[in-house]
């Protein structure tokens, strides 16, 4: 397991390398001079000079590549130029909150796609299997953005029941952060309910139909034990699985819903950045979320194969 | 004075409803089983004959099958007419049942121990150790190596053949009075299947438990059984006492079955001896369903569905020219000593 | 040479006669939701190549009197702050949004079954694809497309690129695993045997046997596409600001979205239609054509 471990590990690190040359190669695709762009139409040539001797741009691609990798291994993410500040400084002091929204969307999407998925599928073919599919398949087929605005008109304008956003630090106030949390979470968590529902459904009706529930209802196992017991421990290895795509969507989703619900983490950063054009912003925050992805997706191996006794006994 | 069998079946039908309708796969099955016998169930692929025992289990699923039947008793109930609940407590309990393919049948992510101690926690009030003790014994009398290791070992580190053993074990675990064997040797190598064969007559002369063994290999109901029901197109075609039907068939479709089966390791998937193959269920033939392959045949056959006639004591047989049949097998014999 | 041409018609007549076969047009046509999916697409594409027709007026016209109407019989899907008509907006709007999904589409068609293919068939170049698209799918799918795109600037063709780099990896990986499945097949040995060209045998009987798997995929690629293009477009970088863009319209009601809810609802929607149209035609085409595969993203 260890051993395993480890070689994900390692497998993981030429693949970061790769991820920061492509972060890095998306600055060249910047048309003309990207300090230019930065600097905007007022700039004085001597500012222009700066801002390219900040950006490293006076150097040799070659060097830049260098300096860069240099920078990488210190731990140096660049320097955000809207905000002054040291990108991984900043992105640091705004993971937390991403990451609770995302815990919370996640915690929505496992408990929702689970169960509307086994109870679908224990429901075959009945109306309730229908209703959940329709719901899931809805799920994701609605822009997550498009229904966070909807929420915010039904649950804010008019019902008045939960804040339009904003963010409210959980130890603070739980029960505000909850509130605040609740819409951009489940608008986050959405698509990924029905895939997971949709999932969690063909794969139980896959696992119902083996022969080893058989042999457990030959035990005289109810159905209760049957399905949890039996069914279940089969159906979340596959689901498992899909957990490092879904936290990639949940991370992907949360630029947008950020900015839709005034949520001050990474996401809103990067859709400012963008806005604003701070290419080392961007970045660095690409690499940095790249790199917490594969970590998870290390986390997310691992626990494949401790689910799976035909992965952990060798 | 005979003694009540253990399972009475009466009138068995079991149905399946599909896209392309309703087929009937079981039809009018009755047969006994006696107290410690072993009755063979024969037949080809898709004859009924595993889905009559999993109508008796109650397996089979509610959403696409109906199971009727006059009656099913087994020791003293009536299991057509049993709740949910009363057959939960039978199965596994007082029958136990081993299925077909040892590679599936076992949970891949559950331990040997947990999956074979499973039935006893469910059916007796007993502690989790003293059901691993019993656990261990079972492994050991099934023949396994090593039992307390392969407890907390996985389905995916035994072979085929000890998965097997471990099934046995798994449906002897509550001692039951009734075995439903579903070729429970046909996916093995055929070394493994004469040494399971042998362990579970082993086992039934101990125990004295009833066994309903089925198979599509004539070799292996000499070697086992004591009575035979040969199932054809889902009705009984022919039943009776090993000996007469091996000594006086009375229906072509067994004296067809006997032919391409010289031996015990013969596993005919195909039966060569007999043209053609079984008739589909959605397209069955009126009269007598193995009338378009029987050599046999006559107008009459087709005329109806025929009737179980007696050709010996407990010996019937399902075909208008049993009469005939009966007394040439007798008389060459006869003549030959 | 006879004989190898024997066994090309054997083993692959033609890929349109094969993929269009009768019984599996007929389990087409019997899925209920391949062909719910099927009328939703078709409607959809309906409206888009009709839009300069069924556009009461130009999708661009401002008009200061009629601003802010809700939906009506004058205004059928009511009008935005610049009393610009949404019926027609939605209509030239569908234009745009599939195109830019179509392009992606195509995108993905060629570049993934090139790459695909050199994968699964030279495996000495697979080591090296498949570490770029494990790089490529570090990144959350939409990220790298919005990276992308800001660094390159705000266009259509902006939005065509930076989606088909994200979902090239992934077509290409679904493309890889079957080449390398049919590779082993009887016949690609037999043609081998016949003494065949790689590139003969990778065109003429491997990737025609790979397209199931492809198709239900490229089902799939649209709807996603067509999901992120509104996500670009919402944050600016996607179509022009001017262009009648489905996300654009969603941005644009965000700020009246008490007062004007329409302005924000109506685009949703017709986002959601198409992609969930897409997303029975994905559905129905994976159970007829490849019942094996499950969900892939």
């Amino acid at each position: 397991m260890l051993a395993y471990t480890l070689r994900r590990i390692a497998q993981a690190v030429p693949i970061l390398l790769l991820v920061s040359l492509i972060s890095f190669g998306i600055m060249q695709l910047v048309p003309g001079d990207p300090a230019a762009v930065l600097a905007g139409p007022n700039a004085t040539p001597d500012e222009l000079i700066k801002l390219r001797q900040t950006l490293g741009l006076d150097k040799s691609l070659l060097s830049q590549i260098m300096i860069f990798y240099g920078n990488l291994f210190q731990g140096d993410l660049g320097y955000s130029i809207i905000l002054g500040e040291p990108v991984l400084k900043v992105v640091l002091e705004r993971s937390p909150i991403s990451i609770s929204l995302a815990l919370y969307s996640l915690v929505l999407t496992v408990i929702l796609g689970l169960s509307i998925g086994v109870i679908a599928a224990m429901k075959h073919n009945r109306w309730i299997d229908q209703v959940a599919m329709t719901f899931a398949l809805i799920g994701v087929s609605v822009p997550n953005f498009w229904l966070g605005l909807v929420m915010i008109v039904l649950f804010s304008v008019h019902l008045g029941w939960l804040p339009t956003g904003g963010y409210v630090p959980f130890f603070e106030d739980p029960v505000g952060w909850f509130l605040a949390a609740t819409m951009p979470a489940l608008s986050l968590a959405m698509m990924q309910i029905g895939l997971l529902a949709r999932l969690t459904r063909s794969t139980m009706l896959e696992v119902l139909g083996q022969d080893y529930i058989r042999t457990a209802r030959a035990k005289g196992a109810s159905e209760p034990r049957v399905i949890i017991k039996h069914a279940m421990s089969n159906v979340l290895i596959p689901v498992v699985t899909v957990l490092g795509m879904i936290l990639s969507v949940l991370l992907s989703g949360s630029v947008i819903v950020e900015t839709i619900f005034a949520v001050p983490g990474i996401g809103a950063l990067l859709g400012n950045a963008i806005l604003g054009r701070d290419y080392p912003m961007i970045q660095g925050g690409l690499i940095f979320v790249a790199a917490v992805l594969l970590m998870l997706n290390i986390v997310v191996d691992v626990l494949y194969a401790w689910l799976d006794p035909r992965v952990r006994v060798q | 004075m005979q003694k009540e069998p253990i399972l009475r079946v009466e009138g068995l039908r079991t149905t399946f409803t599909g896209d392309e309708g309703t087929v009937v796969a079981v039809d009018d099955v009755s047969f006994d089983v006696n107290e410690g016998e072993i009755v063979g169930l024969i037949g080809e692929s898709g004859s009924g004959k595993s889905v009559t025992a999993l109508a008796i289990m109650g397996l089979l699923p509610k959403s696409t099958s109906q199971v009727t039947a006059e009656r099913i008793m087994f020791d003293g109930r009536n299991l057509a007419r049993a709740s949910d609940r009363e057959m939960r407590r039978l199965r596994g309990g007082s029958i136990g049942m081993i299925f077909q393919e040892p590679m599936s049948s076992l949970n891949p992510v559950l331990k040997i121990g947990d999956q074979l101690i499973e039935p006893i926690r469910i059916h007796e009030r007993i502690s989790y150790r003293a059901a691993f003790d019993r656990g261990v014994e079972l492994l050991t009398k099934v023949g396994i190596p090593s039992p307390v290791q392969r407890m907390n070992d996985y389905p995916h580190q035994l072979s085929g053949g000890m998965r097997q053993r471990v099934m046995i074990a798994i449906a002897l675990s509550c001692s039951p009075k009734l075995l439903l064997a579903d070729e429970p040797t046909t996916a093995l190598d055929v070394t493994i299947q004469a040494q399971l064969l042998d362990l579970l007559l082993e086992i039934q002369a101990e125990t004295k438990m009833a066994i309903v063994l089925i198979t599509h290999s004539m070799g292996v109901i000499a070697e086992c059984a004591d009575k035979v029901v040969v199932m054809y197109s889902g009705r009984i075609a022919e039943q009776g006492p090993v000996t007469d039907i091996f000594d006086r068939p009375g229906h072509p479709y067994t004296k067809g079955l006997m032919q391409c089966t010289p031996e015990l390791t013969g596993n005919p998937r195909r039966l060569t001896t007999i043209p053609g193959a079984l008739p589909s269920l959605s397209a069955l033939p009126p009269g007598c369903r193995f009338a378009p392959r029987c050599g046999l045949a006559q107008p009459a056959c087709e005329a109806g569905r025929p009737p179980m006639i007696g050709v010996g004591q407990n010996h019937a047989s399902a075909c208008i020219r049993a009469d005939e049949l009966v007394a040439s097998a007798a008389q060459p014999e006869g003549a030959e000593v | 040479m006879s004989s190898l041409e024997m066994n090309d018609s054997r083993s692959e007549p033609s890929f349109l006669s094969r993929f269009f076969e009768g019984r599996r047009v007929r389990r087409l046509i019997r899925h209920r939701s391949f062909m719910i999916g099927l009328w939703l697409c078709l409607f959809v594409t309906v409206i888009a190549v009709l839009a300069p027709v069924i556009s009461p007026v130009d999708p661009n016209k401002m008009a200061i009197r009629s601003r802010f109407q809700p939906p009506s019989f004058e205004f059928l899907l009511g009008t935005d702050n610049l009393g610009r008509d949404l019926f027609s907006r939605v209509a030239w709007g569908a234009r745009l949004s599939l195109a830019i999904g179509l392009g992606v589409v195509l995108l993905n068609a060629v570049f993934g079954v090139l790459l695909g293919a050199l994968a699964g068939y030279f495996r000495r170049l697979d080591g090296i694809l498949m570490r770029l698209s494990d790089a490529l799918m570090a990144f959350p799918s939409v990220l790298l497309a919005i990276g992308i795109a800001a660094a390159m600037g705000a266009s259509a063709m902006t939005a065509v690129i930076s989606l088909a780099v994200v979902y090239i990896p992934r077509t290409a990986r679904i493309l890889r695993a079957s080449v390398l499945q049919v590779n082993e097949l009887e016949f690609v040995n037999a043609a081998r045997a016949a003494g065949a060209g790689d590139f003969h045998i990778l065109r003429r009987h491997i990737l025609p046997n790979c397209m199931a798997p492809l198709v239900v995929q490229l089902s799939f690629v649209f709807a996603y596409a067509i999901l992120s293009e509104a996500v670009l477009s919402f944050l600016g970088l996607g179509a022009a600001p001017t262009d009648p863009s489905w996300g654009i319209m969603i941005s644009e009601g965000r700020s009246y979205i008490r007062e004007a809810p329409w302005m924000t609802v109506i685009p949703g929607m017709a986002i959601a239609i198409t992609v969930l149209g897409l997303n029975l035609l994905g559905d129905g085409l994976r159970d007829v054509l490849d019942p094996r595969v499950k969900m892939e993203h």
